[in-house]
């Protein structure tokens, strides 16, 4: 991997800790312009932490993010501000705002950054909205629609100012296959297009696979694997391989705590 | 229900034998909730006998957390008498992550008083620290305000006086009924109240007075003080509501990834309209307050229309209207304020909404009627 200084993500030794407790605990990975770089891991063992610091939501405990050759941690409120207009992130769970009708909240980064005219954000977001299947919803209200249709209003409004960095969290949850395999095609399109570049969060192997540059899995705060999707096919090691090849966690040993069970019985 | 493939369900038989001096209660079957009754029976009926009872577990096939739970009640409420044994690996774990039973059984007196007393001094800790926590966001908020209504205008912040308008018509017309009720209520009471006293003091020839006493206790107290409560309840709640569901849902998260300020997008137009609406209805609560004491004075106790008119207008001294006005809108802005705040505030989940949304109210009242005592100190201290 050549270390280039114009890739446009590069984390660096990240550490995050909520109180006593550490959720990140050295995290390194760089994506290369154009590159679909895929993050995976078990329920709760932090991907979303990364993604919230890759767009200053979070500040990290140590360690250093830089995204299109700035250094977050050394932009201020203001400056990131004005830097975050350049990414695009799709939350979790959507994340519109509740009180604006859906083609509202896709046309807001375009009325409160750009000076375009009416008709023309009206064409744009009726444009982005048919990009993710959404077609003649924009007089509906977020709280009107189902939760997939919720996080692909959320993708619109990541894409409605043609970002170059984008970052999806689980874009495909709660999609059915058919929907899930558009948005696959859909990031596959835009990358060959316009050569996006992405960090994509997910649960989804088939998703995962099939749009991956590269992918790591995180487990326990750490990156404990690397490669291309097939590099990680490959893999052996246990946790690993149960977690790509979805085999349950081993049963714990609990012959302990079943000794102490007998005495209070 | 039974899905394809799967074993079908083994009905629970659960035999008694004697061995020795214990009786062996041996069972068979599903341990699941629809037989509990078989196993509560026979354990039953082997107890009564006086002797110590073992429950033979290994012919129990499948079970579910209801049969689980019935075992670990039984063998704590038999204490020692009934024993468990020959029990799968899958049903012992299970049985052992539910509570295990000495703690519910013991020395539960020496258990709490040093918790009690740890946990006292936690708590002011705590509280402490929450309140130098609020006190510091509520000041950064202001500062915050300040800044975007000033300079913020001319350094690429928008000030969205668009949205402020709509948010003041939310809070202000919708307003009106309640405020109007409440105010030609206050009018009414005062009325009488004053009456009252004016009785003592002269007998019923006074009662022109209590206009005085009407018009100037409702423009320079009872008008401010009564709409920005109720304005507190109505509007600073909902500010909370509001701000603190966006926190939850990641609504202000994704206003920041959009580059939006939520201070200068969501809570300056709120603060903003509150400031505007709050001197508007306390204006229009006076009117009505004074029509409630003109309903008293002049319906009730019979003084002259014309006479009861001369007299409020000779009362009221335009400052009195205007320090009212004055008051209103730091009001408004405290309201505002700390509606915001908490819902900034808010952590977690629609519980914690729930828990500033009710704290703002508290909150922003002692804050209206504190500043209040200082706008009055200040007003009489200046008069002197
Ligand atoms: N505000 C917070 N305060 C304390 N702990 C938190 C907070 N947010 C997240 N955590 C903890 O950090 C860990 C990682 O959370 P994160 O949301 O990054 O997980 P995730 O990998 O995205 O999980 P999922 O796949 O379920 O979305 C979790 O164990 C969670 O309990
Ligand atoms: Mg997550």
């Amino acid at each position: 991997m050549s270390a280039d200084a114009a890739d446009p993500v590069v984390v660096k030794d990240l550490c995050v800790s909520y109180g006593e407790r550490a959720i990140l605990r050295g995290v390194d990975f760089r994506v290369k312009k154009g590159e679909i770089y895929v993050l995976m891991g078990p329920s709760g063992c932090g991907k979303t932490t990364v993604l919230r610091c890759l767009v200053g939501l979070l500040r990290p405990s140590s360690g250093a993010v830089t995204v299109l050759g700035r250094e977050l941690s050394s932009l201020d409120e203001d400056q990131l501000d004005r830097f975050r207009p350049q990414v695009g992130m799709l939350f979790q769970f959507g994340a519109l705002l509740n009180s604006m009708t859906v083609g509202d909240n896709v046309a807001l980064p375009l009325r409160e950054r750009t000076d375009l005219d009416p008709a023309t954000v009206h064409a744009i977001v009726k444009l982005k909205l048919s990009m993710v299947g959404l077609e003649g919803t924009h007089r509906r209200m977020p709280a009107e629609l189902s939760g997939g249709m919720r996080k692909r209003a959320g993708l619109a409004r990541a894409m409605v100012l043609d970002p170059q960095v984008y970052f999806f969290d689980e874009p495909t949850s709660g999609l059915d296959p058919v929907t899930a395999a558009e948005f696959d095609q859909l990031v596959l399109t835009l990358k060959g297009a316009l050569g996006m570049t992405a960090v994509v969060v997910t649960h989804d192997l088939d998703s995962a696979f099939r749009i991956a540059d590269r992918m790591g899995v995180l487990i326990n705060g750490r990156l404990v694997a690397e490669g291309t999707p097939d590099e990680i096919r490959r893999v052996k090691e246990g946790r690993i391989h149960s977690f790509v090849n979805r085999t349950p966690r081993a049963g714990q040993d609990d012959r302990e705590v079943w000794a102490r069970f007998f005495v209070y019985a | 229900m039974v899905l394809d493939g799967e074993p079908e369900i083994v009905p629970m038989t659960a035999e008694t034998s004697i061995r020795g001096p214990d009786r062996i209660v041996r069972l068979q079957g599903d341990l699941l909730r629809g037989h509990i009754a078989v196993v509560e029976r026979a354990v039953d009926e082997a107890l009564l006998s006086g002797a110590d009872v073992l429950l033979d577990a290994r012919c129990v096939g499948r079970f579910d957390s209801a049969g689980a739970e019935l075992l670990v009640r039984r063998l704590k409420a038999a204490e020692g008498r009934l024993l468990l044994m020959n029990a799968r690996q899958e049903l012992r774990a299970f049985l052992e992550a539910l509570p295990p039973p000495e703690v519910f059984k013991g020395e539960m007196t020496s258990f709490l008083r040093p918790a009690v007393a740890d946990l006292l001094v936690d708590t002011a800790t705590e509280v402490v620290e929450r309140i130098t926590d609020k006190v510091r966001r509520f000041v950064v908020l202001f500062l915050q305000f300040v800044y975007f209504v000033t300079v913020g205008p001319f350094l690429g912040h928008r000030l969205r006086l668009d949205r402020a308008a709509g948010e003041t018509i939310a809070v202000g017309i919708d307003a009106l009924p309640i405020v109007a009720l409440v105010a030609v209520l206050m009018g009414l009471i005062l009325g009488f109240q004053s009456a009252a006293q004016l009785e003592k003091f002269g007998g019923e020839g006074l009662y022109i007075f209590s206009a005085n006493l009407v018009g100037v206790a409702i423009t320079r107290e009872i008008g401010p003080i009564l709409t920005a409560i109720l304005i507190a309840g109505r509007s600073g709640s909902a500010i909370t509501a509001e701000i603190g569901t966006m926190a939850v849902t990641e609504e202000l998260d994704a206003l920041r990834v959009m580059g939006l300020n939520p201070v200068s997008f969501l809570v300056v137009p709120k603060i903003l309209s509150l400031v505007i609406s709050l001197p508007c209805l306390v204006m229009f609560a006076d009117l009505v307050g004074i029509g409630g004491g003109f309903i008293t004075g002049c319906l009730v106790l019979g003084v002259p229309f014309s006479e009861y008119w001369a007299q409020t207008q000779e009362a009221i001294h335009l400052s009195d209207v205007f320090t009212g006005l004055a008051k209103a809108a730091v009001f408004g802005m405290l309201i505002g304020l700390t509606g915001a705040a908490h819902g900034m505030m808010v952590r977690g989940g629609s519980t914690d909404v729930g828990l500033k949304t009710t704290s703002a109210v508290v909150v922003s009242i002692a804050l209206v009627i504190c500043s209040d005592l200082i706008f009055t100190m200040l007003f009489f201290l200046g008069d002197v």
